[in-house]
């Protein structure tokens, strides 16, 4: 544990010295002049570039008229580029090179010497594009606004940028896994390793004590479901599975998470748990251009159990038997008298130590004329798995975007469409739940039939099996219309359709032979759908009147969504051939849900910029949600931000040299988390026994008619500064969030009818934390370059109030973080007895038959967790770096949650080391024992001994590249590389996964794969 | 930004509910399609009679008949169960019997109803008002046991939790003319026929109320309330329907669709009633000895409705196909009693002797044939006592409202205090609600 803390603040020092050493204020910037151009116009004059070149630089720009025709046109895209490179993109081409004095640039014609050949180098390694620091005016969402993170007063952290083809950026998965680490103030819980398994998401903390922490998620502009309720029915995925895993990240061009109040209020009832803007694709101009990627590798499990050898764990066994005063039998102990005690068998190595492999191909075709441009991307996938035979999961998509409209023009059209499907066929449950059998079990195959006569897991492979079919499409049309400069009308129509199902084969041959005469087989099916549609109009008017600049937005949303599951059971087959045929069984039940979502509103946003240095920005939104109650479907929301750039002013711009930027950010709204469940506010009525041979229904939930969206007020305050040309760049945040208006279910008095309701509480919870991001140019000559990035968050997470709470939510109890899990007491192991010993709470301690309280609590969210990035360049190889680190408790995997030591499983080293042992010496670990003693096992898991450091730094994926030597290969662009996700992990903890804490799910996957991208 | 703020008022103003509505959910079933279909409102109704025949406050060891015959003077103890140790003590504190929930929920349900038929419009009309008296008609009969077990309570007559949990305690008399007002209405719009479970078709088995149901219900409000001359009246007109009603042997008196039985619940979680099991398996109690020295020799009551003490009323304790008894609610026993109690008062006293040597023949007594009103009074509670004994608390509400509890107490329980013929409310409730107070005593 002690390597962690100081660990991760041992790095972040590290870098400070690092930095300091490599590239103090005193480092003169190579061959540099250190001027840095910001440019971003298409289709202009070289003569205004020019033009604006000597403004920003306040440098006298010479040439001869006659021999560089200043007329021509280009496309200046510069986003604070070193005034040499931008020279060298716009002269070098043309034949003329240029010599930088104090008092201005002169042009001629002539050939570049060896100087300027290195700053044309530097732009075909490509460095320009991957700048080691954030660009200050790379785009960002705000709220339906396009801004720059120079202009932005609220938080939004551009996570994605994949422009172009990058290998760093060619993740595969869900797409979410991608914001694991970038994003500070986001935390992500994988529940799995498998592909779709859910995937818990926080922004800034638990908001909610009952309800969804999931962000609102917008891909181009569509509100997408983000879970499969019920999991397609499969018990890998889990009850709640990742609709997420169902989006392309090949198809994914940018992600934008929006935070705080400035950023999130006018998303209204849905911006509480912050937004995740997800941007696909989109059209380029230019002549058409394909890019290809292809890539292979394999992924495994990285980490192992040590479990017991055969004679570990017959003698932990016979020990057991001992202790508890058993004679083994044949019923009770079949691996010690009936199976052969010689055997070995790793079941951790059968069931779950393959190396899947994966294909990943990708095209995308894109191009296009001033007018029309257009994008035709596909791909294609398939992941084996890491169980034995042949599972897969298998997938192909498309996307498309085509837009219309010259810059010139006044209407512009443009839409995208995506579509993406998966099939799965993968064992019913995991079988890493059988990896703790007996490893002295008789053999999975005689004479190559499947043996039955132990609950051998090969069986398996013949059923349940499940098949999942996934199909998700999305897609948006916009049209834009300019009525005059400064005033444009905006039409968004959205759509997406979220289909899923499912067959799970429970077929004969699952039972032995020998009793599978009258035995039948069983089929369940499965269908998920959830669509949604949105439309949204907008009109939007920019203008400025002397130094201020004003922005003004007004909209309106109208979303309609809906989901339904059928779930349909077969059984009575009485032969395995027939499953498809549902006349072949005996008989079918079936049950439906489905329910309808209607959301509606109307928002409007007004921004002002007063000498580029003065930023104010408010927004409001009043919306209504269908899922509450008819007497709160509407509510307003708001929020305020505001924001000085301070580095411009006179006075610090002239005395803080050192200074190259500074922004102070504050901003304060409120927001509202609809996520209550559908229909929520409705009674509902159950069956009850039959009367007079007729149909019964009784209410069992009242209605509520008040049932409100919860509400958070979110106060940021922000700094961020440059130093040394924004060598060094750091921002620091503060937030504090209450949420209120709590749903919970809460007592009413019985004479009501039904003693308790769903229904807004006035319990506050308190979220506030420090985000911390600092980004640093370590290193950069000529040919090298090393870049990092490290950011750390520190949440804060407390109940500030709940009224009315009782002896009856002793879960939940006022002043703790909310999520704190209730525990006993352990008082380690009795040294008479040998069983584990508790508190009563009461300063006693007590055997576990007593009657226990839970009088201890654990904190299970994270004290601080973060990421580091490095870049490193050299020449043409590039290497990136991503370690993800947290700092946590939570549930240890070691203890198996039904069998205690002794009984028929094996066990992990860990989870018997110091076992007791009749000495009278002080023991880690109770007796071994068949059953006597697992009261108090199970009672110990309960206990905070089940808690522990779940701390873990994280090599979260590392990438080597090497760009292809274009020019020899006539290749637009190209890479080479190797890439590697989940290297290693460095923790405390002792099972498989600190991140899952999960014995029954596949941890997350170890993967290594090469790869190659090009584009011609 | 002000001007933006009205434009969005008059965007989203109401038409927009319209929009905004997202129906009702598939596949579950709430109060806004329950009320759409005949079979779906009657389910709602049946849920009701269901609930009510699995338990609770209605019927088993946690019925009205085993409570109040415990604090009564019926029953003598035979389970060490402190909390039927304390009801039979009189000690109740707060907390031990819980009947009031049972019956406010039995009042939601039925409110739930009304409110549901009110706003239909696609019910048969026939059957919309069969189910509208049925409604009222449980909750008339929930208030009149609930008045009767806690005194004053609140009068809740819809389902807005909101109003519903704060609301204080309604003087007694309120909600007796409550209760008087929703059998009128009743007997205006419920069936003179006993119906099926279609609601529609005449049935041989008693399980709906019936126009007949609530009149007899009213007479005993009536009497209970003094309005004898109304208690009479609406006696009568269900005791003259002698081709519907009338008394039988007595034992046939329990049996289905006796014609005895002006109301009767299914049992519909084991195909015996709760009370038969409660009496001759769990044994819980046995009659008093008081109790059994109330009968006269010859009484062959006696002989019929108990075994070897316990109360023997219902005699099936075994699952068959078909139930072969039905837990009676309101019977003509009964009502033979509430006229001559009522007759007596109004110094009919040939009339309220006719009416009490109807029982008392059944009984194989002897005619009762002259005395004073007073004595005849007596004979009438006498002959409740041995008729209507282990039945629905009649015992335990009689000796609150004849005045004479506490000298009747004082001999089962030296320790009696007036306060203990009105049971407590829960903890629970009282927290719940801050504007309920808890019966006096307690």
């Amino acid at each position: 544990m002690q390597f962690l803390i100081p660990g991760s603040f041992q790095v972040l020092t590290f870098y400070i010295c690092a930095f300091v050493l490599t590239c103090g204020p005193q480092q003169v910037y190579g061959q540099y002049s250190g001027y840095k151009i910001t440019i971003n116009a298409q289709d202009v004059t070289l003569k205004t570039v020019f033009e604006e070149i000597q403004r920003q630089t306040k440098l006298i720009i010479g040439y001869s008229n006659d021999k560089l025709n200043q007329d021509v046109k280009v496309n200046a895209s510069y986003c604070r580029w070193p005034l040499e490179e931008v020279l060298a993109d716009l002269l070098i081409k043309r034949g003329f090179i240029w010599k930088i004095d104090t008092n201005g640039i002169a042009i001629r014609e002539g050939k570049p010497d060896e100087q300027i050949l290195q700053y044309q180098r530097k732009l075909d390694q490509g460095i320009k594009e991957i700048m080691w620091h954030r660009n200050l005016d790379e785009i960002v969402v705000n709220g339906y606004k396009i801004t720059t993170i120079l202009l932005n007063t609220g938080n939004t952290v551009p996570a994605v940028r994949a422009p172009g083809i990058k290998p760093q950026f060619q993740q595969t998965g869900n797409i979410l896994n991608q914001l694991q680490g970038p994003v500070t103030g986001l935390q992500i819980s994988m529940s799995g390793g498998m592909l779709g398994t859910a995937i818990d998401i926080k922004i800034r903390g638990q908001l909610s004590l009952m309800n969804s922490t999931m962000p609102l998620i917008v891909v181009d502009g569509v509100p997408v479901k983000s879970q499969i309720t019920d999991g397609l029915g499969s018990t890998i995925w889990g009850a709640v599975a990742s609709a997420l895993a169902y989006i392309n990240p090949a198809d994914v061009e940018s992600i934008d998470v929006l935070k705080d109040a400035d950023a999130t209020a006018i998303y209204g009832s849905r911006g509480a748990n912050g937004v995740i803007v997800i941007t696909t694709k989109t059209a380029r101009k230019g002549p058409g251009r394909l890019s290809l990627n292809v890539k292979t590798g394999i992924a495994n499990v990285p980490r192992r159990y040590h479990l017991l050898n055969t004679q570990e764990y017959l003698d932990m066994r016979r020990k057991a038997l001992i202790n508890d005063k058993i004679l083994p039998t044949a019923q009770n102990a079949p691996d010690l008298l009936t199976w052969d005690t010689t055997r070995y068998t790793d079941w951790q190595k059968e069931l779950i130590g393959r190396a899947a492999k994966f294909y990943n191909m990708q095209s995308a075709f894109t191009g296009g004329n001033d007018t029309t441009q257009y994008y035709v991307g596909t791909n294609y996938q398939k992941n084996g798995t890491v169980f034995p035979g042949d599972f897969y999961q298998e997938g192909w998509g498309v996307h498309l975007n085509a837009s219309r409209g010259a810059p010139t023009q006044r209407l512009h059209l443009g839409g995208s469409w995506s579509y993406f499907n998966i099939h799965s066929f993968l064992p019913s449950s995991d079988f890493i739940n059988y990896i703790f059998l007996p490893p002295n079990t008789p053999p999975a195959y005689i004479d190559n039939e499947l043996n039955y006569s132990w609950v051998n897991p090969y069986i398996g492979l013949v059923g349940p099996l499940f098949t999942a079919n996934v199909h998700n499409r999305f897609g948006n049309f916009v049209a834009q219309y300019r009525v005059r400069k400064g005033l444009e009308l905006k039409l968004l129509l959205g759509d997406q359709l979220l289909k899923g199902s499912s067959k799970t084969i429970m077929p004969i041959a699952m039972i032995a032979p020998s009793v599978r005469s009258g035995a039948t087989g069983s089929m369940t099916l499965y269908h998920y759908e959830a669509g949604s549609t949105i439309m949204e109009p907008q009109i939007t008017y920019a203008d400025s009147i002397g130094d201020l600049k004003l922005d003004m937005l007004i909209g309106g949303t109208y979303q309609g969504a809906m989901e339904s599951r059928t779930t349909m059971v077969a059984s009575g087959y009485k032969d395995d051939g027939h499953y498809d045929n549902l006349a072949y069984a005996d008989s079918i039940s079936a049950t439906n849900y489905k329910s309808l979502y209607k959301y509606l509103a109307a928002y409007g946003k007004i921004g002002f910029n007063y000498k580029g240095k003065y930023l104010v920005n408010l927004s409001v939104r009043r919306d209504g949600s269908s899922r509450l109650g008819i007497r709160s479907r509407y509510a307003t929301f708001g929020g305020i931000g505001a924001g000085w750039i301070f580095f411009k002013e006179h006075l610090i711009d002239s005395n803080l040299k050192v200074l190259s930027f500074g922004k102070v950010r504050v901003s304060y709204g409120s927001t509202g988390n609809d996520q209550v469940g559908d229909y929520q506010y409705t009674d509902e009525y159950s069956p009850v026994n039959n009367y007079q041979n007729g149909y019964a229904l009784s209410p069992n939930s009242l209605a509520n008619p008040d049932l409100a969206r919860e509400k958070t007020r979110k106060l940021e305050l922000a700094l961020d500064l440059g130093f040394w040309n924004d060598r060094l760049m750091v921002s620091a945040c503060y937030y504090l969030y209450r949420s209120t208006n709590q749903l919970a279910s809460y007592p009413l008095p019985t004479m009501v009818g039904i003693n308790n309701i769903v229904g807004n509480i006035p319990a506050v919870i308190r979220n506030n934390g420090w985000e911390l991001e600092m980004r640093t140019q370590n290193l950069t000559t000529a040919n090298f370059s090393w870049s990092s990035v490290v950011n750390m968050t520190i949440p804060k997470n407390k109940l500030l109030s709940y009224p009315g709470s009782d002896a009856n939510s002793n879960y939940l109890l006022v002043g703790k973080p909310v999520g704190s899990v209730f525990v006993y007491k352990s008082e380690g192991v009795d040294k008479q007895t040998g069983a584990y010993v508790f508190s009563d709470g009461h300063g006693n301690t007590v055997a576990a038959n007593e009657n226990l309280s839970r009088s201890y609590w654990i904190n299970k969210s994270p004290t601080y967790y973060g990421s580091i990035q490095h870049t490193f360049m050299y020449k043409r190889w590039r290497l990136d770096m991503l370690f993800v680190y947290v700092k946590t408790m939570g549930l240890t995997d070691l203890y198996d949650r039904v069998y205690a030591p002794g009984m028929q499983r094996n066990q992990d080293k860990h989870a018997i080391a110091g076992i007791w042992d009749n000495t009278g010496e002080t023991a880690m670990h109770q007796r071994l024992t068949v059953g006597t003693y697992r009261t108090s096992y199970l009672k110990m898991l309960e206990s905070n001994m089940a808690y522990v450091d779940c701390s873990y730094l994280r090599c979260q994926s590392i990438t080597l590249s090497r760009r292809l030597p274009l020019r020899k290969l006539h290749l637009e662009d190209g890479n080479v590389y190797v890439q590697s996700q989940n290297l290693f992990t460095i923790t405390p903890y002792k099972g498989l996964d600190p991140e899952t804490q999960s014995r029954s799910k596949l941890p997350l996957l170890r993967s290594f794969n090469i790869g190659i991208q090009i584009q011609i | 930004m002000k001007y933006l703020y009205i434009l969005m008022i008059v965007l989203l103003g109401g038409a927009c509910n319209k929009i905004l509505d997202a129906g009702q959910p598939t596949g579950k079933v709430t109060s806004t399609t329950v009320y759409e279909n005949n079979a779906t409102a009657i389910a709602a109704i049946n849920g009701i009679y269901s609930t009510m025949s699995s338990g609770g406050s209605i019927t088993g060891n946690k019925g009205l008949s085993f409570l109040c015959g415990l604090s009564a003077d019926e029953f003598a103890l035979q389970t060490v169960d402190f909390i039927q140790q304390a009801l039979y003590q009189n000690t109740l504190v707060a907390g031990d019997v819980d009947c009031w929930q049972d019956f406010y929920n039995y009042i939601y349900q039925a409110n739930l109803v009304l409110e549901g038929l009110e706003k239909s419009q696609s019910l048969k009309e026939g059957i919309r008002r069969q189910l509208k008296g049925e409604a009222l008609f449980v909750r008339a009969f929930s208030y009149f046991c609930l008045v009767n077990l806690y005194g004053d309570v609140p009068l809740l007559l819809g389902t807005d939790y909101k109003y519903n949990a704060v609301q204080p305690r309604t003087a007694l008399l309120t909600v007796y003319a409550q209760v008087v007002t929703d059998l009128d209405n009743a007997i205006a719009i419920l069936s003179g026929d006993f119906l099926g479970a279609d609601v529609e078709s005449i049935s041989t088995d008693r399980l709906r109320p019936t126009t007949w149901s609530a009149k007899a219900l009213l007479a005993r409000v009536y009497l209970y309330t003094g309005e004898y001359e109304k208690a009479i009246k609406a006696a009568d007109t269900v005791l003259n329907k002698k081709y519907l009603f009338d008394t039988v042997p007595l034992a046939d008196v329990f049996v289905k669709s006796s014609k005895e039985a002006i109301w009767q619940l299914e049992p519909v979680k084991n195909k015996y009633t709760e009370e038969g099991y409660l009496f001759l398996v769990d044994t819980l109690a046995i009659c008093s000895k008081s109790l059994l020295a109330a009968f006269e020799p010859g009484d062959n009551r006696m002989q019929s409705w108990t075994l070897n003490g316990y109360p023997f009323k219902y005699k099936n304790t075994s699952p068959v196909d078909n139930p072969l008894e039905y837990l009676m609610m309101i019977r003509v026993g009964e009502l033979y009693l509430v006229h001559a109690e009522a007759n007596a008062h109004l110094k009919n006293l040939d009339g309220a002797l006719a009416d009490l040597n109807v029982i008392r023949k059944r009984a194989g007594l002897t005619s009762v044939t002259a005395g004073t009103q007073e004595q005849i009074l007596n004979a009438i509670m006498q002959e409740r006592r041995v008729e209507l004994f282990s039945e629905w608390g009649h015992r335990w509400f009689d000796l609150k409202r004849g005045g004479n509890i506490d000298e009747v107490m004082k001999m089962k329980t030296s320790s009696w205090q007036a306060y203990q013929q009105l049971y407590p409310l829960t903890e629970y409730e009282l927290k719940a609600n801050p504007y309920l107070k808890q019966n006096t005593g307690y």
